[in-house]
């Protein structure tokens, strides 16, 4: 066991399948010299040589691209592309290619690969590194999206995603990268990708988070616990596939429900947790599900910033109102 | 400029310390380094050392009291720049913010502090504790059930739900609202009521049993009753002239024993009385053998312990089982063999004083005969008025077996054999 922050987690992952299996290949912007823009590819390319771990030009569309290649001919690339606000110029490779080649040639080519960025607010930067628009990828068939929010989760999830034959959109919240540290085990393990996790068992309401929000829902927690709410506490981790049991046997225990992103509230992902729990656990709903999620506009520069974001103090104000219904 | 200088974590996972000794006093001039405090913590007595050079302005704590890490120990009066700097320096917040040299081009990454660790996991190690699953205990409801439910102001979750898989539906909380309106109303009036002058006394099962049975039998045979008086002075006379006889051989001859056998012969003459309905298989059904029941008055309730076969036994014979069966009855040593089969009951209130009655037929037989007291009254013999002795009985039929004609027919039978018991023994 190691003290890891998530930036080491995901290294250490990078590192193993990088020593296990000569197909991996790691290559994005700055990755190999520089190491990442955050570090995280820091000396695998002084470890693992210029073949295995290089740098691209900057060109997004060009990474994801050579990358859908490489894996039909058999490789497993691991792309970093900087920032999530610089996917986009790579979205047709992902929606086009990434994610249907192996429907579109009938099975006979698949494109194992992971699109690795980070994501999120709460770290002063600017609105197109900030924002949160994990529903856009969870919208698209014939890939898999998964966010870890612990260091322990980023490792075991990586690899996952390494060796699965599908596409994996690897979203990494950054504003937890170095800000959470755990014991992490040092041998290779992985984390199932469409498992959710119950962090904590309650019996009032049932909240759904990831990413860097679950540690503000842990301290709204603290607030809730004083107040005599008994939060149960769910870790998505995989945004699709969606782990409709464990969201649905929680409903089904507390009889409400909150979910809290990062994302803009309009059309995202706690829309599709809401009606998961109307259609699935409809009978056992005591109040209407809460969104507990951004404004419908762009990241806030540095300065408004705190306006965007969830704080523990925004989030149990309206689970005390939802504790109120 | 003041700088405050706070209780430092001189250890790992230390939160306080104990004041043991103060080197400095408020006024005194100070120099970095120098010992301001003599602390106990869990592991270590020391010595904290001054930060900076300057003059102390306030001292916190009394000896023997106890500081927590972070809070402030001194404040020192620093003069100059210096001052200005150190007091930039503690306006750092709680947690470590710092850009890490090289961690990120763009904005500012929070950086855990070298004690705050996250539990670690054990995910995805080969083998994990199953988790335990914990029951569900509330109901199904649309959103407008509950609406309604609030309304009420019922509980939802202690409504019994009647709809699909259970749902509770708007009748449910209806029914539930009025049931407990219903109860609540109850609990309001009894407490009204003087304690003393009523009792509340929960049901044993053998007034259960009746209540159940009594209302079977009301609700479905057409009760008709019949009154007649019966002259006994034969009856009297034969009983008296055995009794002492049969009293030698302790038993006690009471004119029971003659009713029953009336009772007995007259069915033989008279089935329809010793039969049952069965509507369903659209029949009546007969019985070819005469059991009476007889209703004993017990402590507990009515009991009916059946005598089988009373056409085929003697009236000393009867004797001897009434005496049985009522002492069995009386010391609760009934089995349900020995209530069951009955054809035919007999009531004897008589026996407590009472004269007539509308029995209540043991379902599903067709009928019971009640037998008030003996009672005398002046009948005409000839010309002469003489001392008459008479029984009263009332024979209740349910009236879908048997009808008039028939109930009269065989209650001339019974009498008739009551009046000249020796009939009993020559037909």
């Amino acid at each position: 066991m190691k003290v890891m922050n998530m930036v080491q987690a995901i290294n250490n992952a990078l590192d193993i399948k990088l020593a296990e299996d000569p197909n991996v290949v790691v290559f994005g912007e700055d990755v190999g010299t520089e190491g990442g823009v955050f570090r995280v590819t820091e000396e695998l390319q002084q470890k693992y040589g210029e073949n295995r771990v290089f740098d691209s030009p900057l060109a997004e569309s060009a990474i994801v691209g050579s990358a859908v290649g490489m894996a039909i001919a058999g490789l497993r690339p691991i792309v970093e592309l900087q920032f999530c606000g610089f996917v986009y110029p790579a979205f047709n490779q992902i929606i086009s290619h990434a994610a249907r080649i192996h429907n579109r040639t009938r099975g006979k080519f698949k494109t194992p690969m992971v699109i690795r960025f980070p994501y999120g607010g709460g770290i002063n930067a600017l609105e197109h590194h900030s924002e949160s628009m994990e529903a856009l990828y969870g919208h698209i068939p014939g890939i898999k999206v998964v966010i870890p929010s612990t260091p322990h989760d980023a490792k075991g999830m990586l690899i996952s995603a390494i060796e699965s034959d599908d596409t994996v959109i690897f979203m990494e919240p950054k504003r937890i990268y170095r800000a959470i540290k755990q014991e992490v085990a040092d041998e290779k393990f992985s984390i199932p990708i469409g498992k959710a996790k119950v962090l904590t068992e309650g019996t009032d309401i049932t909240v759904v988070a990831y990413g860097a929000m679950i540690r503000e829902v842990q301290k709204a927690m603290v607030m809730a616990k004083q107040a005599n709410i008994s939060i149960e506490l769910i870790d998505l981790r995989s945004i699709y596939p969606i782990d409709k049991d464990t969201i649905i046997k929680s409903i089904q225990k507390t009889g409400k429900l909150a979910i809290v992103t990062e994302e803009p509230k309009t059309f995202g992902l706690a829309a599709e947790i809401t009606s998961i729990a109307t259609e699935e656990a409809f009978l056992y709903l005591e109040a209407p599900p809460k969104r507990i999620a951004a404004f419908d506009t762009i990241v806030p520069l540095p300065r408004g910033e705190h306006f965007y974001m969830q704080t523990p103090e925004k989030i149990f104000y309206e689970l005390e109102r939802l504790m109120k219904f | 400029m003041r700088y405050i200088f706070n209780f430092p974590d001189i250890g790992e996972g230390l939160d306080e310390g104990t004041i043991l000794q103060w080197y400095v006093v408020k006024g005194q001039q100070i120099k970095s380094g120098d010992p301001l405090v003599k602390m106990e913590t869990d592991k270590v007595v020391t010595d904290i050392p001054s930060p900076k050079t300057g003059t102390l302005t306030m001292v916190y704590g009394k000896i023997g009291e106890v500081i927590h890490v972070g809070n402030p120990l001194v404040e020192i009066e620093i003069e100059g720049v210096e001052g200005a700097a150190a007091v930039a320096e503690q306006k750092k917040p709680e947690f470590e913010v710092v850009e890490e040299k090289g961690a990120g081009v763009v904005g500012t990454l929070e950086v855990a502090g070298n004690n705050a660790y996250l539990p670690s996991s054990d995910e995805g190690a080969s083998s994990q504790p199953a988790a335990v699953e914990k029951s569900a205990k509330k109901v199904l409801a649309t959103p407008v059930a509950r609406a309604y439910a609030r309304e009420f102001n019922v509980d939802i979750n202690k409504v019994t739900g009647t709809g699909p898989g259970g749902r509770v539906m708007k009748e449910d909380i209806k029914s539930y609202f009025e049931s407990s309106k219903r109860i609540e109303d109850h609990a309001k009036l009894v407490p009204q009521l003087p304690t003393d002058r009523i009792t509340y006394k929960p049901l044993t099962q053998i007034r259960k049993t009746i209540a159940k049975n009594m209302t079977t039998s009301k609700h479905t045979a057409v009760h008709m009753t019949v009154h007649e008086e019966v002259e006994i002075a034969e009856l009297i006379r034969i009983r008296e002239k055995f009794k002492k006889q049969l009293a030698e051989k302790e038993i006690k001859l009471s004119y029971l024993p003659f009713v029953l056998k009336a009772v007995a012969l007259s069915l033989k003459k008279h089935p329809t009385l010793n039969a049952e309905l069965d509507l369903e298989g659209n029949r009546m059904v007969f019985k070819n053998y005469v059991n009476i029941g007889i209703a004993v008055d017990t402590e507990d309730g009515l009991v009916v312990p059946v005598i089988r076969d009373v056409d085929q036994l003697t009236i000393a014979e009867l004797a001897v089982t009434v005496m049985e069966i009522s002492e069995k009855a009386r010391n609760r040593q009934l089995s349900l063999d020995d209530m069951k089969d009955g054809t035919f009951t007999v009531t004897n209130y008589g026996s407590i004083g009472g004269l007539y009655a509308v029995p209540v037929i043991n379902y599903p037989q067709a009928a019971i005969l009640g037998i008030g007291r003996l009672f005398e009254k002046p009948i005409f013999k000839g010309t002469e008025v003489v001392k008459g002795s008479f029984f009263p009985l009332s024979l209740s039929v349910d009236h879908r077996i048997v009808d008039g004609g028939e109930t009269t027919r065989f209650m001339n039978t019974v009498m008739a054999y009551l009046n000249e018991p020796v009939l009993m023994i020559i037909e």
